[in-house]
């Protein structure tokens, strides 16, 4: 046991004492007033049975209580324990009863060993101390006994065991078991309660210091998300060249590794929706490095979208230090393209993430390459395929990460899936911008149901 | 050596498991850790270790639910690991299981093959794997 828990150990023995003390003590009190009040009532079952003693008794009830009323009345100015207060009666109470025998003859003795068994049985049930003030009392009555019936009594051992004595000393030893099993149950539910209030103690700390922490990490990322958010696209912006398009954008965390880009030079539009690894905290640190590359690829005068992703990629891996093995772990999937608003060609290249368009109803599906923007599945000397296709008016066109497909829920905890994702912008991309946003969160709100939301989720559709 | 390697699913990470004494590798669940890399190198590592032992032959099954982008890297540092095993005269079979409806499960494994280059049995299961 280590100093400091040898240290809790003493301190807790010392609290279940008080604990105990604080307990007792008004059983203590009360018990020893009924002592004193009871036992001179009870002379006057003296006067009915043994009438012809019934004076001396008196005498010896009246100094009994007595005494245990000036013990109770001196019990604060001398600071009198709470065992020492319960003690001096019932052993006075004891020594009175052993007097009492000592004068008795038979018939009398028989029916006074209920009063004396009473004595004992209101102690055991009553009392609660060490077990040595029980052999105390118990030494100190048969002591008590031996000397008056020595003294005074003429009948014999065999009379008196017979009439009460053998049964008396049974119920004595009885009380002491009942008195030490009390006892042994009380501390060991005080202990119990000590600790208990110990951990709650140690628990509620805890907790105070676990939610402070985490009201300041909080209201740090809180501050971080104003920083991220700075660096995305006003929708203002993207409407000016793109006027029918939404951005459906949810972060899982309050930071997002999920981010889009806009940028529009020599009549080109430039979008992107761009997936990091991780989320949250990390993730938002990728989509700053993302954000700021795509700011320096992505030139004034028109590329090709394959090779500003080839171009993206030898950038990820520089800035990254991706050269080392243990730095080859981070990077991001990309569904970058370009509306030429001259000639009315959309361009498209991707890593991982698609780009779907819609035309007259039908799905036309562009796949991405199988590479990431970055070092970590090997192999990046192939270049990116650039995909280019004419836009016809009524053309809806979607890109977007794997946040929303991969969401787990509906029956039985299933993704989303690709598939499903893609019948929904079916379904709704003849609706307005507007109304596209509101049926997509209805969607994913239902499917979602009680389960949290796994990944950040980014769409982005353009309607031509 | 201890005779298998295990950790038990979380909410954010799938089960783990590498039984040295019969040669299996099984990846189960979900996995969006918070700190993927964190998460699986001791598992990659217990991998290497089947280099070390008797078994002449590897098993991996991947039972997988739901991984995020990062987590898709460590998958490849997996698989690629029980391709170095190969390289060290193991003979190893990797199974990659997908809902039945999972077909972006089914394609990602595909992924793997091809970014792994090496064979990779798919199998579509219905229900609880």
């Amino acid at each position: 046991m280590s100093p400091s828990n040898l240290l809790k150990q003493r301190a807790l023995e010392v609290e279940w004492e008080e604990a105990l003390r604080r307990a007792t003590i008004k059983y203590h009190i009360a018990g020893a007033w009924v002592a004193v009040i009871f036992n001179l009532i009870f002379g006057a079952t003296d006067y009915i049975n043994v009438n012809h003693h019934f004076e001396v008794f008196f005498i010896f009830r009246l100094a009994v209580s007595s005494i245990t009323a000036i013990t109770l009345v001196l019990r604060k100015p001398l600071n009198i324990s709470a065992d020492f207060l319960i003690f001096v009666p019932v052993l006075l109470i004891s020594v009175q009863n052993a007097f009492m025998w000592s004068l008795m003859d038979v018939d009398d003795l028989q029916k006074h060993t209920l009063a004396y068994i009473a004595l004992f049985i209101g102690a055991g049930m009553l009392v609660l101390w060490k077990i040595y003030w029980s052999i105390i009392v118990v030494a100190l009555s048969i002591a008590a006994n031996i000397f008056f019936l020595v003294r005074n009594s003429t009948l014999g051992l065999e009379e008196i065991l017979a009439s009460g004595g053998l049964l008396t000393g049974t119920v004595m030893i009885f009380s002491i078991i009942l008195i030490q099993t009390r006892y042994n149950l009380t501390k060991r539910e005080i202990i119990a309660r000590l600790s208990l209030e110990e951990s709650n103690k140690k628990l509620n700390e805890q907790k105070k210091i676990i939610e402070s922490k985490n009201k300041d990490i909080t209201s740090s990322i809180r501050y971080a998300k104003k920083i991220q958010e700075a660096i995305l696209p006003s929708e203002k912006t993207i409407a000016k060249y793109l006027p029918k398009s939404l951005v459906y954008y949810r972060p899982r965390d309050i930071v997002s590794g999920d981010f889009y880009w806009f940028k529009h030079a020599d009549d080109v539009s430039y979008i992107a929706a761009v997936d990091c690894t991780g989320h949250g905290v990390p993730g938002a640190f990728m989509s700053m490095i993302g954000n700021t590359i795509l700011n320096k690829v992505v030139p004034d005068n028109r590329t090709k979208p394959g090779e500003i992703l080839d171009e993206m990629r030898r950038e990820v891996i520089k800035t990254m230090q991706q050269g080392e093995e243990s730095s080859q772990r981070d990077g991001m999937d990309i569904a970058l393209c370009t509306i030429d608003h001259r000639t009315n060609v959309i361009e498209y290249a991707g890593a991982f993430n698609p780009l779907c368009l819609f035309r007259n109803g039908e799905l036309i599906e562009i796949k991405a390459d199988r590479m990431p923007i970055g070092s970590y599945f090997g192999n990046i000397d192939k270049p990116y395929t650039n995909h280019s296709m004419e836009l016809k008016p009524g053309d809806v066109f979607y890109i977007y990460s794997d946040g929303f497909q991969d969401q787990i829920g509906g029956k039985g905890d299933r993704k989303y899936s690709s598939k499903k994702f893609k019948s929904l912008l079916q379904s709704i991309h003849r609706h307005s911008p507007q109304e596209q946003l509101e049926l997509l969160e209805k969607e994913i709100t239902e499917w979602r149901r009680d389960e949290e939301q796994l990944d950040d989720m980014l769409i982005m559709g353009v309607q031509v | 050596m201890e005779e298998v390697f295990i950790t038990e699913s979380t909410r954010t990470t799938p089960y783990t498991c590498v039984n040295y004494s019969n040669g299996k590798v099984d990846v189960k669940g979900r996995s969006s850790p918070e700190n993927t890399m964190e998460f699986y190198d001791p598992f990659i590592k217990a991998i290497a270790l089947l280099k070390e032992t008797g078994q002449p032959k590897i098993e991996a099954n991947f039972r997988l639910i739901y991984f995020n982008t990062s987590s898709a890297r460590c998958i490849y540092l997996i698989i690629r690991e029980l391709k170095t095993l190969e390289e060290h005269g193991k003979k190893v079979t990797i199974n990659w299981f997908a809902e039945e409806d999972d077909e972006d499960m089914v394609e990602t494994g595909l992924d793997f093959q091809d970014i792994v280059d090496i064979d990779i049995n798919i199998t579509k299961t219905s229900g609880e794997y």
